[in-house]
């Protein structure tokens, strides 16, 4: 399946041939194929360097013959090329992916934030008396003036009534909509109105839901400007402008579409795509999208095609129309690829596309046990068995291109 | 002597850190007198310091000269008093200079060149600055461009005297006894931070503006970086600085009133400017805001001295002393009771003020009896 790596197996499987009854209950239930009945010896095999641990197929063994061991390999000692940084690195090497973590730091290290000391001293000495000096918080953000102005009686005339008052000189930095959730969104907006400061929106937009926290709140109008319309910018207390914008990870095409428009029925995407194929063009629409504009016509109609969904609501180049067309004239044909769910048809894609059911699994956000189920569902109504044959019905309905580019790759921590 | 650890140093400190002794007084009247009480009395507060300092402030000294900058210079080198001497010349007119008389004393050791200077300004001055900013400008240039020299003294009809040694050994040396002057401040240092050096010993002062302090500015840092926007350049090692740089910027650039120039330096808490009434929350709020970084964190007592006022003030929780003593047209402020009651036992009234809470001590114009006194609580 796919280059070989150099990375040794993690874990051994053990079976006990003389327990083991080929009942196939753990090729079923093994997400990562690990197990496998070979017909010719007539026995249940395994495939080395699959196995991540999980256990389910030791427990689902009606037999118990199964166990998972650790593959205890040796490593040279030496303190700076460790073995899990000796792994990390040919992982990163072989996937070109980031290496990353849920739930923050893996290794056990001090948490620093967790051990801050804010020390009122203003950088020079801490407090040197036991009686410790008040320290306040309060920040105001805006610009001052180098001066107070007074009238000829000495009353106040200088007015800073539009400074923006924080209770604590911390806020939250931009995490854009499409980065983080539209709960990270909320969570943030809440927490910055209970703590009295004030969370950033980042470049993706704000949520109308959200639209009550906008004492609390810094909206951004970046390079992209996604979002930013009147009602927009007067929700919010401040308007951060932002110049200069790096590329980040993250999903893209049909499955995003289908949840932005989901989420934000207000936005209207337009997809620019490498592909010009029926299917490809059904699925976006179907997804959501607004618009279709293929690689080659860019120069010519991209222009055209805001507009008129500015407008109109959707653009279709000219041979996109054709295909929908078609598609709604043979809607009544038998097809059994019109069986297919939307997700069925996605990860039919990308398997033919050569990803493995953990890298869809990350793609999707679900998990590997949902792929390969929706795998089962596709082999049965599509009646094929192999990878090979997935891969040939695609190319022959052009889900996939001969010529396209392999997608990148993002690599989960397996 | 265990017990006594107990009572006087309940952390088990290694250093002392609160000592530095300050003195102040003033003739509301304008009558100008002698030295000899003030030295007795910041004399009497020994024990305060460490020899590593002492200084006095005198206003009203050179009646001959009344209309000229008085610049108090010391010289760390020859080349030094040289180099300074081309740029007076060269930026004033020197009406007249002459070394600083002193006696010398053996307490006194290794005792820098002092000189002082009768400066106008004259057609020196440039087209679109003020007379006063403009000599600010020159002081800043003299202590950081020019090597070894220190204006530590640069107001009119006033002087600042001080260097290594205990306050009475500094008034010997410099014979301060045959002054006179209608105001006076003195102190007795103590260092904790920075080195003792003659430059480090308090009074600090710029134009006529002078600062004797009792305590530690833990802002410094923020203050000193707030007043670089304003040209003022801190070069005298020691935490004070910025306290008579920030008087200088707001009671003289800035105009503001001494009470409100207070409550810059000691504002109320955020919480108490919210139950104050509304006028004066707008303006104890602007304050903040715009001198937020003026704020002096850190325990203080000191007296700020200018032509005409004499200042007395503490921290908002007051963790350093001070004491206020009033006879007839007299006004002390000190560290210590005990050290007003030397020189005058029978005081009209004496109190501690609050902390935050300022002591102004004004020349009166007309009426004997008016006390142009603000603040504290008898």
């Amino acid at each position: 399946m796919g280059v070989k790596t150099y990375l040794a197996p993690k874990f051994i499987v053990e079976r006990d041939q003389a327990r083991c009854i080929r009942c196939e209950v753990c090729a079923n239930q093994c997400s990562f194929e690990s197990h496998y009945y070979d017909a010719e010896d007539n026995e249940m095999k395994i495939r080395p360097g699959n196995c991540v641990g999980c256990h389910r197929c030791v427990t689902f063994c009606p037999t118990g013959a199964l166990t998972v061991r650790k593959n205890p390999l040796e490593y040279r000692d030496n303190y700076n090329w460790r073995p899990e940084y000796i792994e990390d690195i040919i992982k990163q090497a072989e996937t070109g992916g980031v290496l990353l973590t849920g739930m923050g730091d893996d290794k056990g290290q001090r948490i620093y934030w967790d051990h801050l000391v804010i020390n009122a001293s203003q950088v020079t000495n801490p407090s040197i008396d036991p009686l410790r000096e008040p320290m306040e918080l309060t920040t105001y953000l805006g610009r001052k003036p180098d001066q107070v102005e007074l009238d000829a009686d000495g009353n106040l005339k200088t007015d800073l009534s539009g400074l923006v008052k924080l209770d604590t000189p911390i806020m939250f930095a931009a995490m854009s909509y499409g980065a983080v959730s539209l709960n990270v969104h909320r969570s943030l907006a809440r927490a910055a109105t209970e703590m009295g400061t004030l969370w950033n929106t980042g470049e993706g937009g704000l949520h109308p839901s959200l639209y009550q926290y906008g004492k609390n709140t810094t909206v951004q109008v970046a390079s992209g400007r996604f979002g930013v319309h009147p009602e927009y910018l007067d929700a919010a207390r401040i308007i951060e402008i932002k110049i200069g914008q790096g590329a980040k990870p993250g999903i893209g095409g049909i499955e995003a579409t289908r949840r932005i428009v989901r989420k934000i029925p207000k936005a209207k995407v337009l997809i620019l795509a490498e592909y010009s194929n029926r299917e490809y063009i059904i699925s976006a629409i179907k997804a959501g999208a607004a618009a279709y504009v293929p690689k080659k016509a860019v120069g010519s109609e991209l222009i055209s095609a805001v507009r008129s969904v500015h407008q109109a609501g959707s653009f279709l180049y000219p041979s996109a129309a054709v295909q929908i067309i078609k598609e709604y004239l043979h809607s009544a044909e038998e097809d059994p690829y019109q069986r297919l769910t939307a997700k069925e048809k996605d990860i039919l894609r990308l398997l033919a596309e050569g990803h493995t059911s953990r890298e869809i699994a990350d793609l999707l956000g679900v998990s590997p046990k949902t792929v390969n189920g929706h795998r089962m569902e596709i082999r049965k109504k599509l009646d094929l068995s192999s990878r090979a044959d997935l891969v040939k019905y695609a190319i022959r309905h052009g889900l996939v291109s001969m010529d396209a580019e392999p997608l990148p790759r993002g690599s989960g921590d397996a | 002597m265990r017990e006594l650890e107990k009572i006087n140093n309940p952390n088990h400190d290694d250093k002392v850190t609160d000592a530095c002794s300050i003195f102040g007084m003033m003739d509301t009247s304008g009558k100008r007198f002698s030295g000899h009480g003030i030295i007795r009395a910041i004399a009497n507060m020994h024990d305060r310091g460490n020899g590593l300092g002492g200084g006095f402030a005198i206003y009203g000294l050179y009646p001959d000269y009344a209309d000229q900058y008085a610049f108090h210079v010391m010289y760390l080198s020859r080349e030094g008093k040289t180099q300074t001497e081309a740029y007076l010349n060269e930026h004033f007119n020197v009406v007249n200079a002459e070394e600083i008389p002193t006696h010398p004393t053996p307490k006194i050791v290794k005792p820098p060149l002092v000189w002082r200077y009768f400066l106008e300004v004259g057609g020196h001055k440039p087209e679109n600055q003020p007379e006063e900013d403009c000599i600010v400008s020159r002081i800043m240039e003299i202590n950081t461009k020019l090597q070894d020299s220190f204006v530590f003294s640069s107001g009119k009809n006033m002087g600042v005297f001080k260097g290594v040694g205990y306050p009475e050994e500094i008034a010997e040396y410099f014979g301060l006894e045959q002054y006179e002057g209608y105001l006076w401040t003195a102190h007795g240092r103590f260092p904790t931070n920075t080195p003792g050096w003659w430059g480090g010993a308090h009074p600090f002062g710029l134009l006529d503006g002078t600062v004797v302090h009792n305590g530690e500015i833990s802002s410094y840092g923020i203050n000193r970086r707030y007043l670089e926007q304003f040209g003022y350049r801190c070069t005298m090692q020691t935490d004070t600085e910025v306290i008579a740089y920030a008087v200088d910027l707001l009671m003289r650039r800035h105009g503001l009133p001494v009470e409100m120039a207070v409550r810059v330096l000691t504002p109320p808490l955020w919480a108490d400017i919210e139950r104050c009434p509304p006028d004066e929350q707008k303006l104890l709020r602007t304050l903040r805001q715009v001198y937020g970084s003026l704020l002096l964190n850190g325990p203080f007592s000191i007296v700020i001295a200018r032509h005409g006022e004499m200042i007395g003030l503490t921290d908002r929780i007051r963790l350093r002393p001070l004491v206020v003593g009033e006879k007839s047209t007299m006004l002390y402020l000190s560290s210590e009771e005990s050290a007003i009651r030397l020189i005058c036992p029978d005081l009209d009234d004496a109190w501690i003020p609050a902390g935050g809470e300022p002591v102004i001590g004004r020349l009166k114009k007309a009426q004997p009896e008016e006390f142009a006194l603000a603040g504290g609580v008898k």
